[in-house]
């Protein structure tokens, strides 16, 4: 599904992804690890096609189309979605109106008709149960004032209601409590079917716990530095980052 | 200045040969109309040098020779927006009441809505009491030179305790086949306890380039709530300058929203003295000026008493070649304690070739008040795009999507439903042709 060959990218004349590699098939959880200022954002964002980032060497592939010609619209219409690690604030735009407006999007990029309005709010109405978010939430404006917590159910909400191909979580778990985690990781476990992925970013063995990933691979200083199975999250929780360092080094 | 000499001149010929000054003798208007002129004639069009015009070139707009006191012969029935079905409505062409296009059926009998001339003429008290005691001429040439040439206008009373139960669409335009200079004047006296809501309504089109200085001058009496919505569409070779200029009183609620989406230069006077102690006064503003258009909205709120309230908000979106220019006074005078003010102007340029001049301007000479101000002036915020696009919404419709939520927290103001949606609508369609 995705193929990233030896990504280089860099932001402000700064090199962050220094040949980052990755393969994801259908079907399949990778967790990627990796110290603070690693890339791993930096990562999300040139999948997302954030503009500021630019990408100077490599490929990204996703089911047989370059990712890197496609506008962010145009990636999102594919299927890629990113689970932001700070959402942003929209005061104004509804959530109702926004989800609206880009699943009208979505579909019309398909050439699928918008969905009846009935259709729609029982998607809401199903999808918010899958997540266990508030109608109060739903009613407001777009993260406008949300709490951490709301903004990171929030994304998983919208998640559940664009129903993408490739989900990338940025650090979903960060700033949830220990329910909410719950709820997120149970939600995002009930979307997974075999034809869809999903890239989780995250610096806790404990939500690896709950989502429970195919690979999980290291990322130090722009590359993937070393992959392995779902015991290699709890040998870094135990080993901190310094001996991969070390035997990269070595 | 050579235009100013020449349109002065013709002012000067208008004004004597029709004996305006003359005219008005027998209603006791004479002396006014000439101070008023004498006032003008010392002043004159306000040029760059003119602290409060500095933005404005008015010079370019009155080279063509204009008609000064305009009387159309054929004129047309405008064609009213959905809107106008919700209100009573009445005509003003040229600054003269249309009265064969008003529609005050089912007006309480206990408001006089008709000309501001006839009631001088038959000496009604309110009017003669108020006429030249709100808006004051050495503040301005413009208020002056409408003082001195007002043809007829419109004069509008809600006794004590009377509700004006639709609000009242005042239609302004102006007709001809030449390039026209003309003077609506309005006096709004509201009651004790009265209620109105008032829609000023400007939308001249089709029209050689023409120039409108429009007064409005509104006194609410104790307890009275104001609501007045100023509406400017006109086409693009249309100016404007509109002054309103109220005097509330106390427990007076008073709100304005002023949209300005047509006209080439348009410029809002908006004056409210709070003369009295425990009232009100909310303002909002919308704009959005493009290609060669200057939108300037100048305001001034003036707390003269202890415990009263103002609040301010001004928002605009200024395209490609457009002009915004907000300036806002606010006076907390000595005696004014317990002042809450506040006030806000906001602009978002949709291009680097789009110009703001924003300048807030508190004058604060009590020491136990609550005031602040702030302005800020920027792009769409890219943060926010992206969001939208990452969800698989198109630039364009994410561009129109905050500009759409932008806009409405100066529209949710707006409390007749129709008007809110028209509005609404026609800025949502300016946005999508951005
Ligand atoms: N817009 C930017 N301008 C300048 N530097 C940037 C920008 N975005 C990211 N960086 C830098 O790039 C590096 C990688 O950042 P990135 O956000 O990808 O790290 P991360 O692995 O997600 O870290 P964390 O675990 O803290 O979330 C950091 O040093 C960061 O400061
Ligand atoms: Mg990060």
């Amino acid at each position: 599904m995705l193929k990233i060959s030896n990504l280089y990218a860099r932001v402000e004349e700064k090199e962050i992804l220094k040949g980052f590699s990755l393969e994801v098939k259908a079907g399949e959880v990778h967790a990627i690890m990796g110290p603070n200022g690693s890339g791993k954002s930096t990562l999300a964002s040139v999948l997302a096609g954030r503009e500021d980032y630019e990408v100077t060497a490599g490929e990204i592939n996703f089911d047989g189309k370059d990712l890197l010609e496609l506008s962010p619209e145009d990636r999102a219409r594919e299927g890629v979605f990113l689970a932001f690690q700070y959402p942003v604030e929209i005061p104004g735009v509804s959530i109702t109106n926004f989800l609206k407006t880009a699943l009208s999007e979505q579909r019309k990029y398909k050439g699928l008709p918008d969905m009846e309005p009935k259709e729609f709010l029982q998607r809401m109405k199903d999808k918010k149960a899958l997540v266990e978010i508030d109608n109060n939430l739903t009613s407001r404006s777009v993260n406008e004032g949300f709490s951490g917590g709301e903004k990171k159910r929030n994304e998983i909400f919208q998640m559940a209601m664009l129903e993408p191909k490739l989900a990338i979580l940025d650090e979903t778990d960060s700033g949830l409590d220990i329910d909410a985690l719950r709820i997120v990781a149970n939600g995002v476990n009930r979307l997974k079917t075999p034809q869809n992925a999903a890239i989780v970013i995250t610096h806790y063995q404990r939500l690896l716990d709950y989502i429970v990933p195919d690979f999980v691979h290291v990322l130090v200083d722009g590359r993937i530095v070393k992959s392995g199975g779902k015991e290699l999250a709890l040998e870094l929780e135990e080993k901190g980052y310094d001996w991969i360092r070390k035997e990269v080094e070595a | 200045m050579v235009m100013e000499h020449t349109l002065k001149e013709r002012l000067l010929e208008v004004f004597t040969q029709h004996d305006l000054a003359a005219k008005s003798a027998f209603i006791g208007l004479e002396g006014f109309r000439n101070t008023a002129f004498e006032t003008f004639k010392a002043k004159g069009f306000p040029g760059r040098k003119h602290e409060e015009y500095r933005f404005l070139n008015f010079e370019p707009l009155f080279k063509p020779a204009h008609e000064i006191q305009p009387v159309a012969n054929t004129l047309k029935e405008p064609a009213y927006p959905e809107w106008d079905k919700d209100c009573f409505r009445i005509v003003v062409i040229n600054g003269q009441l249309i009265r064969q296009w008003s529609n005050l059926d089912g007006l309480p009998s206990a408001i006089t809505i008709g000309s501001l001339q006839e009631a001088l003429e038959m000496k009604n008290v309110k009017a003669l009491a108020a006429i030249g005691t709100l808006a004051s001429n050495d503040d301005d040439p413009f208020v002056a030179l409408n003082s001195a040439l007002f043809n007829q206008g419109v004069f509008i009373h809600i006794p004590d305790k009377v509700t004006l139960d639709k609000p009242l669409h005042l239609y302004i335009t102006n007709q001809g086949n030449t390039h026209l200079f003309t003077q609506p004047r309005i006096l709004v006296i509201a009651g004790k306890q009265a209620n109105a809501s008032l829609i000023q309504h400007f939308a001249t089109a089709t029209l050689p380039a023409s120039f409108t200085n429009s007064l409005c001058e509104v006194q609410a009496d104790e307890d009275a709530n104001i609501t007045m919505y100023c509406v400017q569409n006109e086409e693009e070779n249309q100016s404007l300058v509109n002054t309103i200029e109220a005097h509330i009183s106390k427990f007076c609620n008073f709100k304005t929203v002023t949209v300005t989406l047509g006209g080439k230069l348009v410029r809002n006077n908006l004056n409210v003295v709070l003369d009295s102690a425990e009232c009100e006064a909310h303002l909002y503003g919308y704009y959005h000026p493009k290609n060669q258009q200057t939108f300037d909205n100048h305001t001034l709120v003036d707390h003269k008493f202890p415990h009263c309230n103002s609040n301010e908000l001004y928002k605009g979106v200024v395209e490609e070649g457009g002009h915004a220019v907000f300036n806002g006074k606010v006076f907390v005078r000595k005696d004014a304690q317990k002042t809450n003010a506040f006030q806000n102007n906001k602009n978002i340029l949709l291009s680097d070739d789009a110009t703001v001049n924003t300048k807030p301007q508190l004058e604060i000479y009590a020491d136990d008040v609550k005031c602040s101000h702030g302005s800020s002036t920027g792009y769409l915020d890219p943060e926010q795009l992206f969001y939208l696009r990452s969800r698989g919404i198109s630039l364009e419709k994410a561009r129109a999507l905050l500009l759409k939520a932008y806009a409405a927290e100066v529209l949710d103001q707006i409390e007749l439903e129709s008007l809110h949606q028209h509005l609404s609508e026609q800025i949502e369609a300016i946005n999508h042709q951005v």
